[in-house]
């Protein structure tokens, strides 16, 4: 009986971090979706200071949440996510707009990816 | 799976403890792996096995399902050919397995059964097996279990009270022997008061 009650609580633990973890990429992904979509408006409109601000806003957020995510996810796909943010902003800053439109839609995907995988759909189970 | 060694364990959980060992291996072999993502799966894996062995020991249909059943190949003295096709056990295995449990002769045994866990119990015929102070009618005196009480000079609380002695009899014999508590290496007893001391070898 100890024992069930033990692995109750330890499989209650990990559904625990396994939903703290969908709850955290879900957020994280909706925050840095968004505002790579506004930064993409910004240009179309060429408010060029708001998507630099914007870029700023968006580097910030990464920083701020890597340690939480690298607990969860492969370290290799959030170095390229933070390579691809780091080249939007330098492509804003040098005015660089086909560099900016490559390198936000490819955020956009590993954004996507990141998020697909981590959810647990039948096709990511099997 | 309790403390069951590699062999005793069943295939169900010969399968869960070479999981678990892979799996621990992945974040240890590769940096850019997260810890957590070998954790949970190997706690996911503990719990499916906590889970199994319970429902085992409350089921008997769900037992025979994951273990199987234990296969006779020898019944009453006549081997069973067609279990051991299906168990695909050859004639040199079953001699080996025997000869292991002391068996030298087919024709000693009575009943052979392939357990669960893959080991082979053997019954002796009747009159293979050796006599036993009942069949002789002879009393054997009970001197219950022999413990270590004393290891290295250091005495076991626990080895005493299952021989249902006390600590002042342990400093009596002590002290009768003329020896000191630190100069024993071994000292086993029994419930009858016997006891056996090993001193420690004295370095030059």
């Amino acid at each position: 009986m100890k024992r069930l009650v033990v692995t109750s609580a330890l499989l209650a633990s990990v559904v625990g971090l396994c939903c703290f973890e969908l709850y955290s990429v879900n957020k994280i992904y909706n925050e840095a979706h968004d505002i790579v979509y506004k930064m993409q408006d910004d240009i179309k409109n060429n408010y060029i200071q708001d998507a630099v601000e914007l870029g700023d806003e968006l580097s910030k957020l990464w920083q701020n949440n890597n340690v939480l995510l690298s607990i969860f996810i492969q370290h290799e796909s959030l170095e390229n996510i933070e390579q691809t943010i780091e080249l939007i902003n330098t492509s804003i800053k040098k005015s660089e707009e086909s560099d900016f439109w490559m390198e936000s839609s490819r955020a956009i995907i590993q954004l996507q990816n990141l998020c697909e995988t981590e959810f647990p759909s039948i096709g990511n189970i099997l | 799976m309790g403390k069951r060694q590699i062999s005793d364990l069943q295939t169900s959980e010969l399968v869960v403890t070479l999981l678990i060992s892979n799996i621990a291996a992945i974040p240890m072999q590769n940096t850019g792996q997260p810890l957590v993502s070998g954790i949970v799966p190997i706690a996911v894996l503990i719990c499916c096995e906590v889970f199994i062995s319970i429902l085992m020991l409350k089921s008997s249909k769900f037992r025979r399902v994951v273990c199987g059943r234990p296969i006779v190949i020898i019944n009453d003295g006549k081997l069973q050919q067609q279990e051991l096709k299906t168990l695909r056990m050859s004639t040199e295995d079953l001699f080996e397995q025997l000869r292991q449990m002391d068996v030298f002769s087919i024709q000693d045994v009575a009943f052979a059964i392939i357990e669960t866990n893959g080991k082979m119990s053997v019954l002796k015929k009747f009159e293979k097996q050796p006599p036993d102070s009942s069949t002789l009618g002879v009393v054997v005196p009970d001197n219950g279990i022999e413990t270590v009480v004393v290891s290295d000079g250091e005495i076991s609380d626990f080895s005493l009270s299952l021989c249902g002695l006390s600590k002042d009899w342990l400093h009596g014999i002590i002290q009768g022997q003329r020896i000191k508590l630190d100069d024993i290496f071994i000292m086993t007893a029994n419930k009858n008061k016997d006891y056996y001391i090993v001193k420690k070898e004295i370095r030059t």
